[in-house]
């Protein structure tokens, strides 16, 4: 763990099964592979999906996102964060260079990710989708319609700002907002 | 890029890097700073947990099955060198460094041919360096002065060489008295031809002291008629025995053979290995894959249960929606029979509120618009906003469904509508509202 705001853990590391299975991916087991496949493959396609909407661009973004776990395991760090969270951002990110056709970037696997879900965990995972669809229900429809065109279409703040006419502080502070509420009413 | 007076990121910017968003020359800037300042570094770390959070307000779906076996076959195309099996590696680079942590005999031998080959050739002058040292000492004293004339062959070209002056003296002595009997081959023959009384009477002094080859010239073996050079020079020297001469005498052979052995009982070991933990992890491959198609089975013939169970509870809530936009229908040309009248969309929304269970049948559906969907909304009872059902594309014949969308749980529902949204579905309903309760 890295450190502690407020008293309460920030950082939750891979649970002992993904850094189990991680280590066996890095000694070349492909069961390992295909475990960790059946864990996190729904959370990596259905983000991918969300961005691309396109099942086909979907799957190679999930392929894409797998391969380069089992060719650079080490490029995820358990300390850093669940592997599961991990896994959705790089999917997310991927997404949207696919959406962009940029080419894939690596910066967002190192930056630390303070994730207390295991989303490893069906049941929990569909928990936490109703409990995020419940909170973003009651956000002001702007920040909410903001953060979706930032996070699942790609689009930069001077993007939105020509798409809604908005100023471009306003946009920024729209995503901010969005994403502080989600993180409140989560940890409420 | 700005920073604040504390020179940390503006908050918003953080947001934007979080989120890769940023321009690539502020990222830039941006990630160097983070890298450095555990305020923001941290700050960026909790916005990419809520980024998580929100990533999980999609809706799960389960990838196609053949992508699972068209990722494997992939990882199965791309082995890991470092991390496979030891038999393996040894397989691949026999002259690797690794293989003696694996076969620890074989390297162990490996050293020992080089170490031994190069004392076969070295031996016969290490003989001929020692001669002349030992030499001395046994025979300068004994051998006569005359032997030089006796000995013309190999024995006394050797001798003569050394110690030309003092072979002669002694040498005849020793010899003599047993030549006769015991030497009956070239050494004896050309002893007796040259020096017949001379030799008998010194050489059975001498000769018990020199090796134990006495043994074996009492037991009428003939060792001189073959060796006779070089059972000379050992002879003379007390330090290299019979056995240890024999020894190297194979030895060039036997380490050879038993290493090569060694190397290719190894190899033949690792292609085995290799090959069962091939098709073991084709197997667990297998197994696997049978079990995520089992598990989807299940997961589904669930899903039907349920959606069966919805369909017939009791308690469930059974509404038809029906169109509320009107059906455009193609006039007739002139002249041409008229087109019958196109069905009216309708549908039917099964409801638990309970389980959080719904199922809808729509018919005579109109097909959407490239790029869009139909979308099922459920109107909870207590006013709160529309929330998402599921989206639906009809197929040729107008016909779709949703069989258990993720629906929270006890949300009781006044109504249904469907609209028409982009593919991937919306979260807030864009009107018209196309379906709606009768």
């Amino acid at each position: 763990m890295k450190s502690n705001l407020e008293g309460r853990e920030v950082f939750r590391g891979a649970t002992d099964q993904d850094v189990q299975l991680l280590d066996r991916v890095r000694r070349g087991e492909e069961q390992a592979m295909a475990t960790l496949y059946d864990r996190y493959s729904k959370v990596v396609y259905s983000v991918a999906l969300r961005v691309l909407r396109d099942s086909a661009s979907a799957e190679d973004v999930l392929q894409d996102v797998f391969l380069a776990l089992w060719r650079r395991p080490e490029t995820f760090v358990a300390a850093r964060g669940s592997l599961g969270g991990w896994l959705a951002v790089v999917a997310r990110n991927r997404a949207i260079d696919s959406l962009r056709r940029k080419r894939p970037s690596e910066q967002v696997e190192e930056v630390y990710l303070a994730s207390p879900f295991d989303l490893a965990d069906e049941a929990q995972r569909n928990t936490m989708m109703k409990r995020v669809r419940a909170i973003l229900l009651h956000l002001p429809l702007e920040q909410r319609k903001t953060l979706e065109m930032a996070y699942f279409d790609g689009l930069t703040h001077s993007e939105i700002a020509e798409i809604t006419g908005d100023p471009l502080g306003t946009v920024k502070t729209r995503i901010r907002s969005a994403l502080l509420s989600l993180r409140k009413e989560l940890e409420a | 890029m700005t920073l604040t007076p504390g020179n940390h990121i503006p908050d918003d910017d953080l947001v934007l890097f979080a989120l890769q968003l940023l321009p690539e020359d502020r990222m830039r800037q941006a990630r160097q700073h983070v890298e450095a300042c555990d305020l923001c570094h941290d700050e960026i770390a909790r916005l990419q947990g809520d980024l998580v959070a929100y990533s999980m307000s999609s809706d799960f779906q389960a990838p196609p099955l053949p992508a699972r076996e068209r990722l494997m076959r992939q990882v199965a195309k791309e082995p890991k060198p470092v991390s496979i099996p030891e038999p393996l590696v040894g397989l691949q680079d026999r002259t690797a460094p690794r293989p003696q942590d694996r076969f620890p005999e074989a390297p162990a031998r490996l050293p020992e041919v080089p170490a031994r080959f190069p004392e076969i050739p070295a031996r016969p002058p290490e003989v001929h360096d020692r001669l002349p040292e030992r030499m001395p000492d046994r025979l300068t004293d004994r051998i006569p002065e005359r032997a030089p004339e006796r000995m013309p062959d190999r024995l006394s070209d050797r001798l003569s060489e050394r110690a030309p002056e003092r072979l002669p003296e002694r040498m005849p002595d020793r010899i003599s008295e047993r030549a006769p009997e015991r030497m009956p081959d070239r050494m004896s023959d050309r002893l007796s031809e040259r020096a017949p009384e001379r030799l008998p009477e010194r050489l059975p002094e001498r000769l018990p002291e020199r090796s134990d080859r006495r043994h074996e010239r009492e037991s009428g073996e003939p060792i001189f008629r073959t060796r006779q050079s070089r059972t000379l020079g050992t002879e003379r020297h007390p330090e290299p025995p019979e056995e240890p001469e024999e020894e190297r005498r194979h030895l060039p052979r036997a380490p050879w053979v038993l290493a090569w052995t060694g190397w290719a009982v190894a190899a033949g070991c690792s292609f085995v290995a290799g090959l069962q933990l091939h098709q073991r992890q084709q197997i667990q491959n297998t197994i696997a894959a049978q079990q995520a198609r089992m598990d989807e089975t299940t997961r589904q013939a669930n899903r039907a249960h349920d959606a069966l169970a919805t369909l017939t509870a009791a308690n469930a809530m059974q509404m038809p929606l029906h169109s509320t936009v009107e059906v455009k229908t193609t006039p007739a040309k002139p002249g041409t029979p008229a087109a019958a009248p196109t069905p009216s969309p309708e549908a039917l929304v099964a409801y638990l509120a309970e389980k959080g269970a719904l199922v809808f049948i729509g018919t005579h559906l109109q097909p959407t618009p490239a790029g869009k969907t139909y979308e099922l909304w459920l109107l909870p009872a207590n006013g709160s906003n529309p929330m998402p059902a599921g989206t639906f594309k009809p197929d040729a014949q107008g016909s779709a469904s949703i069989v258990m969308p993720a629906i929270p749980k006890g949300v009781q529902a006044k109504g249904f509508g469907v609209t028409m949204e982009n593919d991937g579905g919306a979260d807030t309903p864009t009107l018209p509202i196309l379906m709606a309760p009768a």
